[in-house]
């Protein structure tokens, strides 16, 4: 979309999102542990391998002397007990996101610049809360709330602004000549302009925003790329930049108060049920469906619960959520009657991304699968869980139990089991007392030394005297045991 | 090793699959382990039978008959064709010569590092054994053992392992059904990976890396346990029928071959047919006396060479000698400048045969300093060439000989320390960051924390399973060999067909090939290698040579400047360590010496060259030669013995043959263990080899009567030259050409630089470095121009018509940079412009843009003020290239440019545009201007440091331009700063550069307070105390030379 240049716009630039969300995290941590003495600060970087750069550091290791921009062993020779963690745009994006969904309350039309700003357009909010001052007071609040590194300015144009900001300023004006002097003294360097583009002009002694306005854009028209000359221009304000908004993800919440409270789970059902019913509307309209949903319940005299309910397989019916819900239910006690109840599904499926072949397993498929959301309903998520098949030559590693649903393309892509393994298998081996004859073997397997559970053994098909055929094995001190049965 | 193995003496068994690490990634031991563990277990033999490769039989060979192994070794290789895998062995010479054929068929056929075996190749083969390992399909067995009884018959057998795995049984009766089938008999085999079952988890790695896993994702892929090794014979006659444990034995006594009888035959189109190889070489030899020496040669010169040639006969070298005579000649016939070097190099017989110009009328050669039949090694002559035109050397060679009969020497690159520890750590699962931060963190030169230790101090828990396990294989795995690479230039050259002898591989160059020996190997087996290298300092020198040619009108040669007579004038610039751009003695630890070390002859500038090593220096051989040459310290001798060896270097030994002689006169070393502790001392800190000697060495020398201290510090001499200790047969070679070079720098500096200029990048020193060098001393230079320069660095003369005369001290040539300086310019864009001038030059910067360069060229031209001749300044010519309106069609005879552009640079800018498109200003250097600027605090400028007193305290700034630390000096860092009067010396110790680490680190211009020391010889250093970065202060000098304006 395309703005008019009369718009006050304000960036908000977050250089340092990484470092500040590992600090505050570390924070937490040592708030938790009291017991922990106070230490001195550790010089800590986020570290682009790639690029073999420095991204962001923080304050301790600015005195000591590293820099943006450094190679990670310069960075190491200047301090040898550096914190160093890689760098992940996903963190910072996240934050963003998080960040522009709190302000979002606040301010309707946001723009994030990813990886490290947001725009907000400050002109239409004017009106609503006065003046830009009050404004910005709201929005410096929201802000506060996080301990980000933040710098801002405001402008009539989206890329002044944020060429302001990136000069680490504090700067939120409304007055045109002010941001013009402002502007003029900023580098070219840290414009979006080409980085080319740059090079050639500071090799005419273009260096900073006032030496490029001595000429005219017209000057410029045959010397630069297209995409410099639209920044230049915007830069000028003469030409406005193209911004696509912030929508907030859609999220289903919906609460309903009840007439009278009621106090027995199986009472809530039906009311619940007419909330599912809401939501099933609400998901057919839009051809998605859930895997999950959070039902609150408030007590009139005790902090409310809140239960996530989850299914195997995206479903929408409200009858299927229902029979969840009933099986979770018979396990809750109510302490006070409720008044109050909220159905929230935070994140929506699109129903088409489901497999629907004609062909495929899908109806033995989605029984199981509903059988385990039933089961995991009635016994709890982590009570539940399923055998994998690990590529591994240890007996006891060969099989897992994971809460874990493996889909189908790990399943094609694991091997034939053994052949020759027998079909059950004793959890711990027993010590053999039996005679037996050996029929087979030696299978000497030597092997899992890499995760502590190393084992040595000479594995036999055996058969006792009964003809009961066994898998038995020798340990490395000449000790027998039975591991298994043929049946 | 444990001694108490004894096995049942009647189970006799050969192990005829074994692989080893040259199984690249799949055998987890070294050759020498192998045959080592064979011989403990009391195999009867073993064949070293790698895939598609005989990598790793020489060093087998070697490992037996240097310890006088009592097993045989049998030659062979492992095949994998269409899924079906056989293995081949050499009972004979012919056998080993098609099997070497088609393994080299298979490689050149395939990318490096892979192989294509053809059905053509196998069925080609007549003479080797077979032992089929089948695959255990069914039809493909049958199928492949049809094939085999066809081609094979009465010569394969069916080989079977067992290795315990699941369903073995299964498998082996299937192998047994077959060998009834096809009525072949069986031998058992342990197709063995590693030597001992410990280093199943080294596999495992190996295995992951190939894979390019983690090893706990290789599952059922991995070796179920560690049966894949040498087994003890008791053990191997539970599992197998004696039958076939006694068939390996037949089969191995089937193998008579033996690597000692590869004879290497030279080429014989060396030698006219009507002579022996002796009687042409003395004919030659005779023809060079009459150049050599034109008023003949003295008696002690005659029985010097004839006791050369009766030496090079009786060892029959002749070949060897004439080979690298024919090489020297093409060179010198295309005049391409050479150098010969190396043990055998400086004999008489090479000065006449023109390998080599060092006068032996300079040097006291002894011929068996240099070449001894009792050390029973190898003659070594390596020829250096101009580095620009080594290739055509090379060519000649491939042309004359044919590429059937000619291939480089491999280099075997093996898993150092970095690359051991970044691979053990990704297939054990620690993250790549992690990592990098071991590894640059680590800091391998520290002598006093073991890697080890320092791996814990960076967080990694050395008592922990994993930490141990990450420990323990990087250790394992540092010096597997990881592939074979080329050697710089070691060319073996043959009669017959060289894939005969040994496997040829392709190269990772394009039209290279490598053989699959190292340098070691071919030495091991006696087989000599001609190396053609390559040498920078050549081509400055013969640049120089054409340069004076031309302008001087003097045709000089390196053997004419070397019989000169030594030049005082010269040697006092040496002296001065006037040396910048001198071959050697330029660095800065040489450089330093220099004034206290006075050389006045050519013999000392060998020692000089030798002696500043790390080496020497490490084994504390420097001060001792300084006080007995300045008669400080008297110099004892405990025999007549060692002082004939020692005498030459004051009792003190600095060559690496003195190592070895005294050796061999003082412990009583024979020849062959001389040779030994040579070899060890090459590598002993890839081996640690060196201290087998130990014993042998100060048991020998207090047996003949000297102390055991004398013999104690003589091992720690020889520990500490280690793998640096500089032989007197190279220092000799060097030694002429840095004369050579100090000798143009004196007469003839301006052809000297524009020499060196032309020939870079090579030496120590930048385009910048030399060129400031050239100003300091008062040669005259000019910046490009596209109207003046040409590609090259040229001479210019200022008044044509006056040509100068040697030694004069003003000529009115001056150096003028050549287009090829400047950044981002490519040679065609250039060769453009220097062919189509105009006679009275370009006009107008649209003349230069009609000639459609690219616009980057135009940039580059215009960054670098080439176009000074033609616009005002360089904005000006940027800003009208910049207009891409005037490179197209309709506008180009439009001649005016538009718009004016009014920004004038500032000298700074200036500066600046200098350093990014050429490196380098001619007429601006920082720290003047910034003096200028009045921006520096009180200095020192580096030409008035000679007149400041000893411990005074001063202040210095300059760029910095060279930041050493060296091995050799414990945690000191030398500092080199450069100001627009010279450069300054700056040592900085240990605990001042961890203090102040910031500046230490990132100061491009520094400026440092300390104490100003001088030395022997008025060796001028500041011992730093304080570093204060003032790198921002360019930042200052942009506005001040901008409010200037």
């Amino acid at each position: 979309m395309q703005f008019d240049t009369s718009s006050l716009w304000i960036y908000l630039y977050l250089p340092n999102l990484q470092l500040n969300i590992q600090q505050a995290h570390a924070e937490q941590l040592s708030d938790a542990d009291e017991t922990r003495e106070i230490q001195e600060p550790v010089a800590q970087i986020i570290y682009h391998p790639k690029l073999n750069q420095v991204l962001q550091l923080n304050a301790q290791a600015q005195k000591l002397g590293i820099k943006k921009g450094m190679g990670l062993a310069s960075a190491s020779i200047i301090c040898g007990h550096l914190v160093v963690s890689e760098y992940k745009e996903t963190i910072a994006v996240q934050a963003l996101q998080e960040l522009a969904n709190q302000l979002y309350l606040v301010t309707s039309d946001i723009v994030i610049d990813e990886p490290s700003g947001l725009f907000l357009r400050a002109q239409n909010m004017l009106r609503l809360y006065g003046s830009l001052a009050q404004y910005w007071q709201v929005i410096l609040e929201v802000i506060s709330k996080q301990s980000y590194d933040v710098y801002y300015a405001s402008a009539y144009s989206v890329n002044v602004a944020k060429l302001i900001a990136k000069h680490e300023q504090h700067y939120v004006v409304d007055d045109k000549k002010q941001i013009q002097q402002k502007l003029q003294q900023c580098s070219l360097l840290l414009t979006d302009i080409d980085k080319k583009d740059i090079e050639k002009l500071q090799r005419i002694g273009i260096k900073s925003i006032a030496d490029l306005f001595e000429q005219p854009l017209s000057a410029f028209a045959s010397r630069v790329s297209k995409f410099s000359l639209q920044i230049m221009s915007e830069l000028r304000g003469e030409s406005a930049a193209k911004l696509r908004f912030y929508q907030p993800p859609q999220q289903y919440e919906h609460y309903i108060e009840l007439l009278y409270d009621i106090e027995l789970t199986a009472r809530l059902l039906p009311v619940i049920g007419k909330c599912l019913d809401a939501l099933e509307g609400y998901l057919l309209v839009r051809n998605g469906l859930a895997l999950s949903i959070h039902i609150t319940l408030f007590q009139r005299e005790h902090e409310p619960i809140t239960q996530v309910i989850n299914s195997a397989l995206p479903i929408y019916k409200s009858a299927h959520w229902l029979d969840i819900i009933a099986l979770r239910f018979e396990h809750l006690a109510l302490s006070s009657g409720v008044y109050g109840i909220t159905i929230k599904c935070e994140k929506i499926e699109l129903a088409d991304s489901v497999e629907s072949d004609f062909f495929s397993e899908k109806s033995t498929h989605v029984a199981a699968m509903t059988l385990l959301s039933r089961l995991k309903a009635k016994l709890g998520e982590q009570q539940v869980k399923l055998m994998q098949y690990h590529d591994d030559y240890r007996p006891e590693c060969c099989t897992q139990l994971s809460t874990k649903i493996i889909t189908k393309n790990q399943k094609k892509n694991s091997k034939p089991y053994f052949l020759d393994r027998p079909g059950f298998l004793l959890q711990t081996p027993t010590p053999l007392n039996i005679k037996v004859s050996i029929i087979d073997g030696p299978e000497r397997i030597a092997s899992g030394w890499w995760d502590n559970h190393e084992i040595q053994r000479d594995y036999f098909l055996a058969e006792s005297h009964q003809g009961q055929q066994m898998w038995i094995f020798r340990t490395i001190d000449d000790n027998w045991f039975v591991h298994g049965y043929f049946i | 090793m444990a001694t108490s193995y004894k096995p049942d003496r009647h189970i006799g068994f050969a192990e005829l699959v074994c692989q080893t690490n040259f199984s690249f990634l799949h055998g987890a031991s070294h050759p020498q382990e192998m045959v080592r563990q064979a011989y403990f277990l009391q195999y009867k033999a073993i064949a070293i039978t790698d895939e598609c490769s005989m990598a790793g039989i020489v060093r087998a060979y070697a490992e037996i008959s240097q310890n006088h192994l009592p097993i045989k070794m049998i030659v062979g290789s492992k095949f994998i064709f269409n899924g079906n895998t056989i293995v081949l062995l050499c009972p004979n010479k012919s056998a080993y010569s098609e099997c070497c054929r088609i393994i080299t068929n298979a490689r050149r056929r395939a990318n490096k590092g892979e192989y294509e075996l053809s059905e053509w190749d196998l069925k080609s083969i007549k003479h080797c054994l077979c032992i089929w390992l089948p695959s255990g399909d069914e039809s493909k067995d049958h199928d492949w053992g049809r094939w085999l009884i066809k081609h094979y018959f009465g010569r394969v057998w069916l080989g079977i392992k067992r290795w315990l795995t699941a369903n073995e049984y299964e498998y082996i009766s299937h192998c047994e059904t077959l060998a009834e089938h096809f009525s072949l008999e069986i031998v058992a085999t342990s197709c063995a990976l590693m030597h001992d079952p410990n280093r199943q988890a080294l596999q495992h790695c190996q295995h992951a890396i190939r894979e390019g896993k983690l090893i706990k994702e290789l599952g059922r892929d991995a070796l179920s346990n560690q049966e894949a090794c040498l087994r003890p014979l008791n053990k191997l006659a539970n599992l197998y029928p004696k039958e076939w444990l006694d068939n390996s034995v037949l089969i191995a006594k089937l193998c008579t071959f033996d690597l000692s009888e590869l004879a290497y035959q030279y080429p014989a189109e060396i030698l006219p047919a009507k002579y022996t190889p002796s009687e042409y070489l003395r004919i030659l030899v005779e023809e060079g006396i009459q150049k050599r020496f034109p008023h003949g040669a003295s008696q002690g010169i005659r029985d010097i060479i004839e006791k050369e040639l009766k030496l090079i006969h009786e060892q029959a070298y002749e070949y060897f000698f004439l080979t690298i005579y024919d090489v020297v000649q093409f060179a010198k016939a295309k005049q391409i400048l050479y150098q010969g070097r190396g043990s055998a190099a400086n004999s008489i017989v090479c000065y006449c045969l023109e390998i080599t110009a060092v006068d032996p009328r300079q040097i006291s050669v002894l011929f068996e300093r240099f070449i001894s039949k009792e050390r029973n090694e190898p003659p070594d002559i390596d020829v250096d060439f101009e580095h620009e035109r080594r290739e055509e050397v090379i060519q000649y060679i491939y042309t004359k000989y044919g590429r059937e009969r000619t291939a480089i020497a491999a280099t075997v690159v093996c898993y150092r320390f970095k690359s051991a520890l970044r691979e053990v750590g990704k297939v054990i699962g620690v993250n790549t960051t992690d990592l990098d931060y071991f590894i640059k963190n680590v800091n391998r030169r520290d002598r006093d924390l073991s890697w080890q230790a320092q791996l814990s101090e960076l967080g990694i828990d050395p008592d922990s399973q994993n930490g141990k396990h990450f420990i323990h294989l990087v250790e394992q795995l540092i010096g597997f060999p990881r592939h074979l690479s080329q050697h710089v230039g070691g060319f073996v050259i043959s009669a017959g067909p060289l894939y005969e002898m040994v496997p040829i591989e392709n190269a990772s160059m394009q039209d290279r090939t490598v053989i699959q020996w190292d340098k070691d190997d071919l030495e091991t087996l006696k087989l000599l290698k001609v190396d053609v290298l390559a040498l920078g300092m050549l081509t400055a020198i013969r640049k120089s040579f054409s340069l004076i040619k031309q302008y001087y009108k003097h045709d000089y040669n390196i053997p004419f400047i070397t019989a000169l007579p030594d030049d005082p004038q010269v040697f006092k610039q040496i002296q001065k360590a006037d040396t910048v751009g001198v071959f050697q003695i330029e660095s800065r630890a040489q450089m330093s010496m220099l004034p206290r070390l006075k050389p006045t002859k050519y013999y000392d500038l060998v020692v000089q060259i030798a002696i500043v090593r790390p080496g020497p220096i490490q084994g504390d051989m420097i001060h001792p030669y300084l006080l007995r040459r300045d008669g400080k310290e008297h110099v004892e001798y405990p025999s007549p013995e060692v002082k004939k060896v020692l005498e030459r270097t004051m009792g003190v030994p600095i060559f690496q043959e003195q190592v070895i002689q005294l050796a061999m006169v003082a412990a009583g070393f024979t020849g062959g263990e001389a040779d030994g502790l040579r070899r060890a001392m090459s590598s002993w800190k890839k081996n640690g080899d060196l201290y087998k000697f130990k014993q042998k060495l100060t048991d020998g020398m207090t047996q003949r009567g000297y102390s055991h201290d004398y013999a104690m510090r003589l091992f720690e001499q020889i520990c500490g030259f280690g793998e640096y200790g500089f032989p007197e047969s190279h220092s000799a070679s060097f030694a002429v050409l840095a004369y050579v070079s100090a000798w143009l720098k004196h007469y003839y500096p301006e052809a000297f630089y524009v020499g060196l200029l032309n020939s870079l990048p090579m030496g120590f020193y930048s385009a910048s470095q030399l060129i400031q060098d050239a100003k300091l001393h008062h040669v005259k230079v000019l910046g490009c121009c596209v109207n003046k320069s040409n590609y090259d660095h040229s001479l210019q003369r200022l008044n044509p018509g006056n040509a100068g005369e040697l030694g004069s001290q003003s000529t009115d040539l001056s150096i003028r940079m050549g287009l090829r300086l400047i950044k981002r310019l490519k040679a065609d864009s250039i060769n453009t412009v220097v062919k189509y001038r105009p006679i009275g030059g370009y006009q107008s910067i649209d003349q230069i843009r009609q000639l459609g360069l690219p616009s980057s060229c135009l940039q580059a031209l215009a960054s670098a003020d080439a176009f000074s001749s033609i616009a005002d300044n360089r904005y000006q010519a940027r800003w009208e290239l910049m207009d891409s309106v005037m490179e197209l069609p309709l506008f180009a005879q439009h001649t005016t440019a538009n718009d004016s552009y009014s920004k004038q640079p500032s000298l700074f800018d200036n500066l600046v545009e200098d350093y990014a498109s050429t490196g380098l200003s001619i007429d601006l250097h920082p720290i003047e201007l910034l003096s200028q600027a009045n921006l520096l605090p009180k200095f020192y400028l580096a030409n008035s440091l000679i007149n400041v007193p000893h411990q005074t305290l001063v202040s210095v700034v300059g760029v910095v331009t060279g930041k050493q630390s060296p091995g050799t000096a414990a945690g000191v860092t030398f500092i080199t700063l450069e100001d627009h009067t010279g450069n300054i010396n700056v040592v900085v110790w240990q605990a001042s550069a961890r203090e102040q680490k910031k500046a230490y680190m990132n100061a491009k211009i520094l400026q440092i307070k300390g104490i100003l020391e001088r030395g022997d010889g008025d060796v001028v250093h500041i011992i730093a105390g304080r570093l204060i970065d003032q790198t921002h202060l360019l930042s200052q000098l942009d506005t001040k030379t901008r409010e200037f304006r």
